[in-house]
């Protein structure tokens, strides 16, 4: 199968000025790619780099060094760590998503609208953007009387969950999702994993960072492990 | 690269120096030396050297401290100033082939009048506030070519109602009105002519921060349902963040960098940018 992202001796430091010029190194030299349909975990302790990485593919952080390309739909094959702002941001419109571990959002817009919003950027009217972001919501049990209240006030996994529907509600082709289970009950986890390999059924490649056993044996077909910014395993999971 | 017809704006070289310049007085100020202002002649660099492209639909953010030069930027591109040097193109003007900066007086007005709005910190500056609400928003129409008078009442009323304002106060000066009532008056006004390109400087500075929130609400409510494209210029990191796509950072009247809004905000690479973020409460 052909490859979605190849990641090229990437690495990744900040440099605080603010902080007498100190340098941390968080990524060094990870060299993985990514075929295209594949949900990939990622996994490793706290402070390991994982959000670092997935943000550095989003454009969040810059790359200090390497390579991340990727096959794009609009661009062909391009460098995610050269490509213009206007690139990124046209490939965040309409490729490429990102789904952090905790909600950010605009304040004073209802969850339903905040789901909904995915859609509007991809075309969609409003009716039509708020009667399926509901489907979503409610597939993924959020209370009804939540739906029409502000997203800042919930608790941390309803939160979660307007995250987890907002990022798949648009189907994208290749989806970042940092820690889509960590806070949700037993129930709502399988319904998300649901969700996310119904994206991969339609050809979606995902990357997922879980710390959580059943996540990755339900969700991934493989994982990568890393450890103080760099890769030390990884595993092609069990059929079955 | 490829971004075709796609840009709105493009601005090259872009510079304004008040008093007399010397040969290198753009090379001995900038945040290298922390001072706009020229050891040998004393003359003060608003701006200097910037580069912007700004495509259809995008919002813009130029953040920065006072006497950065942001909102000389946006006041050059909408004529109120002179620049020293520099070009400017509009896709949709002569083909985006016409510096905008050298063409004439009148045609300078017509172009404002017809492609472009701006809002300005102080509701004075944009408003005229011997007429009523009503008739700033119909001198505005006036301008780009609405005679019909039953028509420009009822854009009026529709503008002013999109911005919540209430209608039966449209015919009072807005000198009447509350700072966030003025400012969304304004806001009514700038928009009047549909312009592709709005700036916005400094809008919610001074209002209070629930009258503060119902502005950006509304502007950022306004530029999704019409596309406009938006030059933002704002010392406050958490308008940026609401309002941007991309944002530029300004000191001593350079760029000192640019990218992603949510770049700047999370890897922020100069040291100006990281003092910035961090002051952020």
């Amino acid at each position: 199968m052909e490859e979605t992202l190849i990641v090229k001796d990437l690495h990744k430091f900040f440099f605080v000025h603010i902080l007498n010029d100190k340098e941390i190194n968080a990524l060094e030299g990870l060299n993985f790619s990514l075929k295209k349909g594949e949900i990939v975990g990622l996994a490793g302790k706290s402070g390991s780099g994982k959000s670092t990485l997935i943000k550095c593919i989003y454009r969040t952080n810059l790359t200090s060094s390497g390579q991340i390309i990727y096959k794009s739909k609009k661009y062909g094959e391009i460098d995610l760590t050269k490509a213009s702002d206007y690139q990124i941001l046209n490939l965040r419109k309409t490729e490429m998503t990102y789904c952090s571990q905790f909600l950010s959002v605009i304040p004073r817009v209802t969850a339903v609208d905040v789901v909904a919003e995915s859609l509007i950027t991809k075309g969609y009217n409003w009716d039509a953007a708020r009667k399926t972001s509901k489907e979503y919501l409610s597939r993924l049990r959020l209370p009804e009387e939540l739906w029409d209240a502000y997203p800042s006030t919930f608790s941390g996994g309803e939160q979660q969950r307007i995250n987890v529907a907002r990022a798949i509600i648009s189907e994208p082709d290749f989806l970042l999702i940092d820690e889509p289970t960590a806070s949700l009950d037993e129930k709502t986890k399988d319904v998300v994993i649901d969700m996310v390999l119904k994206l991969k059924e339609k050809g979606s490649t995902v990357l997922c960072i879980t710390h959580d056993p059943y996540t990755m044996e339900k969700l991934t077909d493989r994982s990568i492990y890393l450890k103080h910014g760099k890769i030390i395993e990884e595993h092609v999971a069990s059929v079955g | 690269m490829e971004e075709g017809k796609d840009w709105l704006l493009k601005v090259e070289g872009l510079t304004k120096i008040y008093g007399n310049p010397s040969e290198d007085t753009v090379s001995r100020t900038g945040p290298l030396f922390n001072s706009n202002i020229c050891p040998k002649t004393g003359a003060v660099v608003a701006c200097a050297d910037i580069n912007l492209t700004l495509h259809s639909g995008e919002v813009l953010g130029i953040v920065g401290e006072s006497g950065s030069g942001k909102s000389t930027l946006v006041k050059l591109l909408y004529f109120d100033q002179e620049s020293t040097s520099g070009a400017a193109y509009l896709n949709d003007y002569e083909d985006g082939e016409q510096d905008v900066l050298k063409i004439s007086n009148q045609q300078k007005r017509h172009l404002k009048n017809h492609k472009m709005g701006m809002v300005y910190q102080n509701p004075r500056d944009g408003l005229n506030f011997r007429f009523s609400s009503g008739g700033n928003i119909a001198e505005k129409l006036l301008m780009a070519d609405n005679y019909h008078v039953g028509q420009i009442r009822e854009k009026a009323t529709a503008l002013l109602t999109s911005t919540e304002v209430p209608v039966a106060r449209m015919d009072e000066s807005p000198k009447n009105f509350s700072g966030g009532m003025q400012q969304r008056v304004q806001i009514s006004k700038a928009i009047a002519n549909n312009p592709p390109l709005l700036f916005l400087d400094e809008v919610t500075t001074g209002l209070d921060v629930s009258v503060q929130a119902k502005v950006l609400d509304m502007i950022r409510r306004l530029q999704k349902d019409m596309g406009i494209s938006m030059i933002v210029v704002s010392h406050d990191l958490s308008v940026i963040r609401m309002l941007t796509d991309r944002t530029m950072v300004m000191k001593n009247g350079r760029i000192v960098e640019q990218g992603l809004t949510d770049q700047i905000l999370q890897d922020p690479q100069h040291s100006y940018t990281q003092l910035l973020v961090s002051s952020l409460l």
